[in-house]
C-alpha cells in the first residue's frame, strides 16, 4: 500500500467512528436507547398499574415537594410533586401513555397514508402519479408548526384533533421517500415475473412491492417517533394539544414554568423524559437504518 | 429557465389557494365562530345581527368568494381582541420576528460552519466527539424546554440575563440562541459530513501533493466545494426560521408574529388566527419559491427535472 492509499484508508476508517460505538452495544444494537424505549413503552401500556399515585388528584397538602435526593424530599414522592401536589413520577408515567398513544397512532396513520399514496403513485405512474405528487408537494410546502397551531386553534384542543393535525403534517415525507423506493423496486425481475404470471396491479402492489419497502417504512417511522413526541409536547405546552387534566409531558412543563423561579423540578423533569425518549428513538432508528437498509443513507 | 420559474410560481399559487381553502373549510367546520365569540351575549337577536354583519348566513361558495376577494383587497378582517384590522396588527409585530430570525441566523452561521469544518479536520478527536453529541442533542430536544432550561440557568441561577421581553441585547441573546439550536445541530452535521466527503476527494490529494499549505487546502479548495451543499440547507433554514420562531417567542414572550398567532389561537380570535396563518404561509411559500429559483439558477440540473 503506498502512502496516499494508506492515508485514504485511515481517513475512511476514522470516518466510521460514530457515536454509536461510544454507547455499549450488543451485536450493534445500542443497549441504553433500546432499554429506554422499552421502559417508555411499558410505562405507556401498563402505566395504570405501575404508577405509585393518582396523577390527576389534586393534593394541596403536598405541593412542591422536591425530588427525594434533595432536602425536604421523601421517598413517598420519588421525583417530587408539582404545584398542585400531584406526584411527578406518576404523571410522568401517565404522560408516557399519552405520548405513546398519540405518537403511535400518528405514525401508523401517516405511515399508512404515505404508503398507499407512494404505492399508487410509484407503481401506476402517469396521471395518478402527477396528481398525487402535486398533493404531496402541497402538503410538504406547508409550514408545519404554524399550520398545526392554526388548525388546533380552529378545531379546538382535543386528543383526536391533535392526532388528525399531526397526521396531516407528517404524512407527506413518507409518500415522497417511499415513492422513490417503489420506483426503484418497480423494475426488478420479480415484478416482471408476477406480471407474466397474471397478477393484478393491486396484487403486485400490495403483495410484492410493499414487503420490499417495508424496511424503509419502519426506519422512517422510528425516526419520526421523536418528531411526533416533540410536536405533541410543543402543542400541549402552548395549550393547544392534549387538554388538561390528562397529564401530557408538554402540559407538565407548562405547569412547571410558573414554579421555575423557586422550584426547578416540575419543569425540568418532564423535559428530561422527552429528551431521553426522543434521543433513544433517534439512536435506535439510526441503528435500524444501518441494519435494515444500508443503501438508505439519504436520511 | 423561464419555464422553471413559471412552473414554480404556478405551483406556489396553487399551494396558496389550497391554504386558503383549508383555512376556510376548517373555520366553517369548527362551529359557527359567531357562537364562540358572542357567548357573552344572550339575546338571539344580537347573534342574528352579527351573523348577518359577517355574512355568515350566506352560502358557502359566496362566503369563500368574499373571503378571497377581501384578501385580494388587503382586508383580512378585524381582530376581535385588538379591534383593529388584522393585517395592521400583524405588520406591527412582523419586524420583531425578523430581528429574532436574523439574530438566530447569525448565530447559526458563526457557530456551525467553523465547528463543522473543525470536526471534519480532526475527525474522531475530542472536539469532533463533543460536537457530535451537541448535534444529536440538538435534534432531540424540544425547543421550548431548551429555552426554559436556559432561563433556569442564566436568569434564575446566575442572574446574568433577563427572562423575557425585547429591547436590549441581553434580552435578544437567549431567544436567538434557543431558536438557532436545532439549526446549529443540523448545519454542523451537514458541514462536517460534506467536508469529510470533499476532503477525501482526488483534487484535495492533488493540492496536498502539490505542496499547498494545509490552511489553504481546507479553506480555498475543500470548503469552497462543500459550500454548495451547505448553501442549500442554509436556504431551507432561512425560509423556515421565521415560521419556527413561534415556540421560542412564546417561551421568552418575544412580541413577534409567532406569539401573536398563539395568543390569537388561545383567545379564539379567528380573524387574527386566519390572518397570521395566511400571511406566514404566504411568506414561507414565497421564500421557498425564491430559494428554488435561485438554486435552479446556480445548479442547472434542477431546471430539467
Amino acid at each position: 500500500m503506498n502512502p496516499s492509499q494508506r492515508v485514504a484508508d485511515i481517513f475512511k476508517r476514522l470516518r466510521r467512528i460514530s457515536i454509536r460505538k461510544a454507547i455499549p452495544t450488543i451485536k450493534g444494537l445500542p443497549i441504553i436507547p433500546a432499554v429506554i424505549l422499552l421502559v417508555f413503552v411499558i410505562c405507556g401500556l401498563f402505566g395504570k398499574w405501575i404508577a405509585p399515585h393518582d396523577p390527576v388528584k389534586i393534593n394541596l397538602d403536598d405541593t412542591l415537594i422536591p425530588p427525594f435526593w434533595q432536602e425536604g424530599g421523601s421517598t413517598k414522592y420519588i421525583l417530587g410533586t408539582d404545584g398542585m401536589g400531584r406526584d411527578m413520577l406518576s404523571r410522568l408515567i401517565f404522560g408516557a401513555n399519552v405520548s405513546l398513544q398519540v405518537g403511535f397512532t400518528v405514525i401508523v396513520f401517516s405511515g399508512f397514508l404515505g404508503t398507499v399514496v407512494a404505492l399508487l403513485s410509484g407503481y401506476l405512474g402517469g396521471w395518478v402519479d402527477i396528481i398525487l405528487m402535486r398533493v404531496v408537494d402541497i402538503f410538504l410546502s406547508l409550514p408545519a408548526i404554524v399550520f398545526s397551531i392554526a388548525l388546533a386553534a380552529l378545531m379546538g384542543p382535543s386528543k383526536k384533533n391533535l392526532i388528525f393535525i399531526l397526521v396531516l403534517v407528517m404524512w407527506s415525507p413518507y409518500a415522497r421517500i417511499l415513492r422513490g423506493a417503489v420506483l426503484r423496486i418497480k423494475n426488478d425481475d420479480f415484478v416482471d415475473l408476477a406480471i407474466v404470471a397474471g397478477a393484478s396491479k393491486a396484487r403486485i402492489m400490495f403483495r410484492h412491492i410493499f414487503p420490499n419497502i417495508f424496511n424503509t417504512l419502519v426506519v422512517l417511522a422510528t425516526l419520526q417517533l421523536g418528531q411526533v413526541i416533540i410536536a405533541e409536547s410543543s402543542l400541549s405546552y402552548m395549550g393547544l394539544g392534549v387538554p388538561p387534566p390528562e397529564p401530557a409531558w408538554g402540559t407538565m412543563i407548562f405547569d412547571g414554568t410558573k414554579q421555575l423561579l423557586m422550584h426547578w423540578w416540575p419543569a425540568t423533569i418532564p423535559g428530561l423524559a422527552i429528551v431521553l425518549v426522543v434521543l433513544s428513538g433517534n439512536l435506535f432508528g439510526d441503528w435500524l437504518r444501518v441494519r435494515l437498509d444500508p443503501k438508505f443513507r439519504q436520511l | 429557465m423561464q419555464r422553471y420559474v413559471l412552473k414554480r410560481v404556478a405551483q406556489g399559487i396553487i399551494v396558496l389557494f389550497v391554504v386558503t381553502i383549508i383555512i376556510f373549510v376548517l373555520g366553517q367546520l369548527s362551529g359557527a365562530p359567531v357562537d364562540l365569540m358572542t357567548r357573552h351575549f344572550s339575546t338571539p337577536e344580537v347573534s342574528e345581527q352579527l351573523r348577518e354583519r359577517w355574512g355568515l348566513d350566506e352560502s358557502l361558495p359566496v362566503q369563500y368568494w368574499r373571503f378571497i376577494s377581501g384578501i385580494a383587497r388587503g382586508d383580512f378582517g378585524e381582530s376581535v381582541r385588538y379591534g383593529q384590522p388584522a393585517l395592521e396588527v400583524w405588520l406591527t409585530y412582523l419586524p420583531n420576528t425578523l430581528i429574532l430570525a436574523t439574530a438566530a441566523m447569525s448565530i447559526v452561521l458563526i457557530i456551525s460552519i467553523p465547528t463543522g469544518i473543525l470536526s471534519a479536520i480532526r475527525v474522531g478527536g475530542w472536539f469532533d466527539k463533543f460536537a457530535k453529541i451537541f448535534a444529536i442533542m440538538g435534534q432531540s430536544m424540544p425547543e421550548y424546554w431548551l429555552g426554559l432550561m436556559l432561563i433556569l440557568a442564566f436568569s434564575i441561577h446566575l442572574g446574568w440575563l433577563p427572562t423575557s421581553g425585547m429591547g436590549t441585547f441581553q434580552q435578544l441573546l437567549m431567544p436567538a440562541f434557543t431558536l438557532s439550536y436545532y439549526f446549529i445541530a443540523s448545519l454542523t452535521r451537514l458541514t462536517r459530513s460534506t467536508m469529510l466527503d470533499v476532503l477525501d476527494s482526488d483534487y484535495i490529494k492533488m493540492a496536498r501533493i502539490k505542496g499547498v499549505p494545509e490552511n489553504l487546502v481546507i479553506v480555498k479548495h475543500a470548503f469552497k466545494n462543500a459550500l454548495v451543499s451547505i448553501l442549500s440547507l442554509l436556504g431551507v433554514m432561512i425560509i423556515s426560521l421565521p415560521t419556527t420562531s413561534v415556540i421560542t417567542e412564546v417561551v421568552f414572550r418575544w412580541p413577534g408574529i409567532g406569539r401573536l398567532l398563539v395568543n390569537a389561537a388561545l383567545e379564539r380570535d379567528f380573524p387574527l388566527v386566519r390572518t397570521c396563518f395566511l400571511l406566514i404561509s404566504v411568506g414561507y411559500i414565497v421564500a421557498s419559491i425564491v430559494a428554488d429559483i435561485l438554486y435552479a439558477y446556480v445548479d442547472p440540473r434542477i431546471r430539467y427535472k
